[in-house]
């Protein structure tokens, strides 16, 4: 029998995945807590240990893994970006062990090194962000935004927008239609003239984004919203109300929050986090 | 007799922000966030960092035509854009000062200097590519780097070449298509009742 899907923000989940069993907002909550660890954290080997745990949890989550694989060229990117830009533009000084000679320029074990926790630490970051994005749908952020008491507004506008973002891809698209339509080979461009032409594509895209707000509004005023809400007064949260916090939901709010009070306390503390403290630095 | 400028509130009009405006920031959080990431996505310098960025111009002229909602556009989108093309959340944190600066500074000067958003003449071309595409670009890029290089993430060495790819990669775009959609579409958006003559309305 096929497997139930339930459509993500980059993807598809299956239904019975684990990771729904967690609230929307301990998942929102997940992504802003988390992410501050790579930030806090140094230290690559932890950052090693972050990538390895979160794609654990891909795992665990039922996560298609080649989205992961989507990422492939970022990834390999961002590594000759920061190699290149560590190696050519580290600087040099006289204590920094040379590899290698290219002309004036002197590749240093130093600034290798230093490009290596760099990227380590990068990949823990993006792999949180996918994971977010793997595990969230639009209704899930609004969700999360209601229960932390954001604002109807504001957590209505986050809902249009990410609902938005669909539509400018359907528009998008249609574009793309229209000009295949007519006869234009997109294939056959070069890489510049690609480039240029989805720049262009703004116009039409603004243009219907312009037309579709007055739709939007006319449909918000009709159903009874003003700008600060309703204009009924305050009701039940629907969607809200399909939702309950669970035993579960607070274990991991407390783990996630223990372990960044623990990053916080060690880091001002103590010096075990430190980059001094790393393999890779007795090299 | 010379013409009224588009910033001149009209007598007896009242202008109050609506759910227009709420409408019309979301679906330019939306516009933005799809010109955004295929722009870091088709010359990424890492980071975030692009040599060709189209949002710049949602940026900048949804900022021109819809004050503040469109500035807050502008530093929302990227945040989508950003994730989207794989950057962690604190980078595009520390981009926000940025992308704000992008969006807010052009405004401020079309309303300050009342320059047409439509471009009727060489002033209005002129304040737009100092404030628009020179200025707003350069304090972002620096903010940025300069972030980057707090962080870590960046050598002091490679500050120029970072500074660099993000004002070329913007600038271009939003020379470029900015000037377009303002010829374009600011004739359509000035008489349309999103069009913030203000900051919120």
């Amino acid at each position: 029998m096929p497997t139930k899907m339930r459509r993500s923000l980059l993807g598809y989940l299956p239904v019975d995945s684990p990771i729904f069993r967690l609230h929307p907002m301990t998942r929102l909550l997940f992504l802003l807590v988390v992410s501050a660890y790579p930030m806090l954290v140094r230290m690559p080997e932890l950052n090693v240990a972050g990538s390895v745990f979160m794609l654990a949890l891909f795992k665990i989550s039922k996560v298609d893994l080649r989205i992961i694989k989507n990422y492939k060229m970022a990834f390999v990117n961002l590594f000759f970006v920061i190699a290149i830009a560590y190696t050519f533009f580290g600087g040099y000084q006289p204590d920094y062990r040379v590899l290698l000679k290219l002309g004036p320029i002197k590749v240093c074990w130093e600034n290798l090194r230093w490009a290596l926790v760099v990227y380590i630490q990068l990949i823990f970051a993006i792999l949180i962000m996918i994971f977010f994005l793997c595990t969230m749908r639009e209704r899930d952020i609004v969700v999360g935004l209601r229960a932390l008491k954001v604002p109807f507004v504001l957590a209505y506008m986050a809902g249009l927008a990410l609902r938005s973002i669909g539509l400018s891809i359907i528009d998008f698209n249609t574009i793309r239609e229209a000009e295949k339509a007519r006869a234009l080979d997109l294939a056959a461009l070069p890489f510049t003239e690609k480039v240029k032409k989805f720049g262009m594509y703004i116009v039409p895209l603004v243009a219907l984004a312009i037309r579709r707000s007055d739709e939007v509004s006319n449909a918000l005023d009709s159903r009874g919203f003003k700008f600060t809400g309703l204009r009924s007064g305050a009701r039940t949260d629907y969607i809200l109300s399909k939702y309950e916090m669970t035993k579960l939901d607070y274990a991991v709010l407390a783990a996630m929050g223990a372990f960044l009070a623990a990053i916080i306390v060690l880091r001002l503390a103590t010096n075990w986090l430190s980059l001094e403290s790393s393999l890779l630095y007795k090299i | 007799m010379a013409q009224k400028s588009v910033w001149e509130i009209e007598p007896g009009e009242i202008r109050k922000p609506g759910t227009i405006h709420i409408a019309i920031m979301a679906l330019l959080i939306g516009v933005g966030a799809v010109a955004g990431t295929f722009g870091s996505l088709s010359v990424p310098l890492g980071y975030g960092v692009t040599g060709f960025w189209p949002g710049v111009a949602v940026q900048a002229v949804g900022s021109i035509w819809f004050g503040m909602w469109g500035v807050i556009a502008g530093f929302l989108f990227p945040f989508i854009s950003n994730s989207l093309a794989g950057a962690p959340l604190y980078v595009s944190f520390a981009y926000l000062p940025s992308n704000l600066i992008q969006g807010l500074l052009p405004a401020w000067a079309f309303k300050y200097f009342k320059a047409d958003p439509r471009l009727t003449s060489g002033r209005d071309y002129l304040i737009y590519i100092i404030f628009g595409v020179i200025l707003n670009n350069i304090l972002g890029a620096a903010w940025a780097v300069t972030a980057l290089q707090k962080f870590g993430l960046i050598t002091v060495e490679s500050v120029p070449l970072f500074f660099s790819g993000w004002t070329i990669g913007n600038g271009i775009p939003s020379l470029i298509f900015g000037i377009i959609l303002l010829k374009a579409l600011s004739p359509l958006v000035v008489g349309h009742r999103s069009f913030v003559k203000g900051w919120w309305a």
